[in-house]
């Protein structure tokens, strides 16, 4: 299977200081890569070397057979990466459609429209006038989601969207991160919960202290889910029906 | 609402010079060109989050631009508005590179040095400033009322073409880089090409700003643009509201008037009364004169009247 996204021997952090150590991970055409790890584990950090917003240090970060560790995350958007950032961080003196035409622009040959957008995720359709800060969690979360497909990315990047969602919304947010998938879109997920992850990823990989851990195919984990619990010393066990 | 406000606003500013006397004609006419340049200020404060003190500069260049040209017979005011349009635009882009990378109160540190740096080679070019004695340009009107009008006309097209970029997707590529800037860049967009446009078109701007003093006042000086003016426009831009342009325009307005009232009524003392003004905004009026929503008022005296 064709490799969408490539990350290999990715050092960075902040001010110096190493928060990634070497990290290796693919995420192949059409399929959902999730990452899990503790808090502090370094997956949003390995989320913004990715997509530019942070400059890594070494390593590559191959999308379509071009590296493009260390470029300007404009020129890594247009690349074809997209983001919904932890917290959603929807501009709040903007509306929705404020938002949507902004995402739009410059791009070319546009997969995703914004017509397209709204029949995808027809709440926002109701909300084209509110402005970002007078939208609920859901919508916040619906709005980054429209705004990162807007910009044509053939890798989308989602840090934990399910982060303060009611458990319906959650629901709502891992069926989408499917129905992406299916339309042929390669997705790395970032997630804080094992459970969100198995009903969802094609593989899992554990990142800790920086370093990828594991990686294996969901139906790995879903057969001995102690081993990747272990690991992000989780006690409970999975819920039924992950 | 607003219309109905600003259509006799706009008749009062052109019928003023036949109410009041001279002296009070050049003063609104000097207060109009430091609004224009308030505007500038407030473009780079309020919209695109470039909190700045150094507009004097390209305000000081786009003067000494004109009054050269006044010196070398050139009347034609459009010309003179252009080349100071121009030379302020050159100017920003020469410095934006050390402006547009920065944020916050290194912005304002940065921009201060500019506007310093420039008042000291305009005290010291003599050959082409004239030095602390300034230079002395050919009257372009002959009466106070012609400058006055002029300034208006010019003052008013330019913000109403600042007015329609910042309604059109421009002003919200600015507004959107402003409230988040790493989101901006992480969906596609060069924030750092948008932010020296608006810095270059804030210079030009301000170089307008420069050729209407030259016309209004008919001599320029360093000391039009001291650090004294940087500091009052960027006050003015807070009390008329950072990212509203005709807020921009009245509170400069009102800083400055306030000022020479002030300086009149209680010699040595206008600072502190400005100073005081500033906190009284800052508390009463958080987003400025144009941020406050004034139908809260009549809301008030309807539930007042309710209650009784």
């Amino acid at each position: 299977m064709a490799v969408a996204l490539r990350v290999d021997g990715l050092y960075a952090g902040y001010h110096g200081g190493r928060v990634l150590h070497g990290v290796g991970l693919t995420v192949e055409a059409g399929q959902v890569q999730a990452l899990v790890g503790r808090n502090g584990a370094g997956k949003t950090t390995l989320v913004h070397a990715i997509a530019g917003l942070l400059r890594p240090y070494s390593g590559v970060v191959e999308i379509g057979g071009t590296d493009l560790a260390g470029r300007p995350a404009h020129q890594v958007a247009r690349a074809g990466v997209g983001i919904v950032p932890q917290g959603r961080r929807v501009f709040p003196s903007l509306t929705v459609a404020e938002h949507l035409k902004l995402a739009a622009r410059h791009q070319e040959g546009p997969m995703w429209t914004i017509k397209g957008v709204l029949e995808l995720l027809p709440r926002l359709g109701e909300r084209l006038d509110h402005r970002g800060d007078q939208l609920s969690g859901g919508e916040q979360q619906m709005l980054a989601i429209a705004r990162a497909l807007l910009t044509q990315p053939r890798v989308l990047l989602l840090d934990e969207p399910s982060e303060g969602l009611a458990l319906d919304l959650a629901a709502r947010v891992r069926g989408l991160v499917t129905g992406l998938a299916q339309a042929g879109l390669s997705l790395l997920l970032v997630e804080q919960r094992l459970d969100h992850a198995i009903e969802v990823a094609d593989r899992i990989a554990v990142l800790d202290y920086g370093r990828v851990i594991f990686d294996a195919p969901t139906a790995q984990v879903r057969a001995d889910p102690t081993t990747v619990q272990s690991m992000l010393s989780i006690d409970q066990p999975l819920p039924q029906g992950s | 609402m607003k219309r109905l406000i600003l259509l006799p606003a706009c008749a009062a500013a052109v019928a003023v010079p036949w109410v009041v006397d001279d002296y009070t004609t050049a003063t609104l006419a000097r207060l109009l060109v430091l609004g224009l340049v308030g505007v500038s200020v407030a473009l780079l404060t309020g919209v695109t989050g470039l909190p700045t003190l150094g507009q004097t500069a390209p305000f000081a260049a786009g003067a000494y631009a004109a009054a050269q040209l006044g010196l070398h017979d050139v009347a034609v005011g459009p010309v003179r508005l252009v080349a100071a349009a121009g030379v302020g635009a050159a100017f920003a882009l020469l410095t934006a590179p050390l402006v547009v990378y920065a944020r916050g109160v290194f912005v304002l540190m940065i921009t201060l040095a500019i506007g310093e740096l420039a008042i000291t080679v305009a005290s010291r070019w003599k050959s082409v400033t004239g030095g602390t004695d300034g230079l002395i340009a050919a009257p372009s009107f002959d009466t106070d009322r012609g400058r006055y009008l002029y300034a208006l006309l010019v003052a008013g097209v330019v913000v109403a073409l600042v007015l329609l970029v910042l309604r059109s997707p421009a002003g919200l590529l600015l507004r959107a880089s402003r409230d988040d800037e790493a989101r901006m860049r992480a969906s596609g967009h060069p924030v750092t090409a948008y932010l020296t446009g608006a810095y270059v078109a804030a210079g030009a701007i301000a170089g307008v700003g420069g050729a209407l003093l030259v016309t209004t006042q008919q001599y320029v000086s360093p000391a039009d643009f001291s650090f004294d003016t940087a500091a009052l426009l960027l006050l003015g831009v807070v009390i008329g509201g950072a990212g509203s342009m005709l807020g921009a325009v009245a509170g400069t307005a009102l800083v400055f008037a306030a000022r020479d009232w002030f300086s009149g009524l209680l010699p040595g003392h206008a600072p502190l009364l400005l100073g005081a003004l500033f906190v009284l905004t800052a508390y009463l009026l958080p987003r400025g004169v144009a941020g406050f929503d004034w139908r809260r008022i009549g809301r008030r005296d309807r539930a007042a009247k309710g209650a009784r």
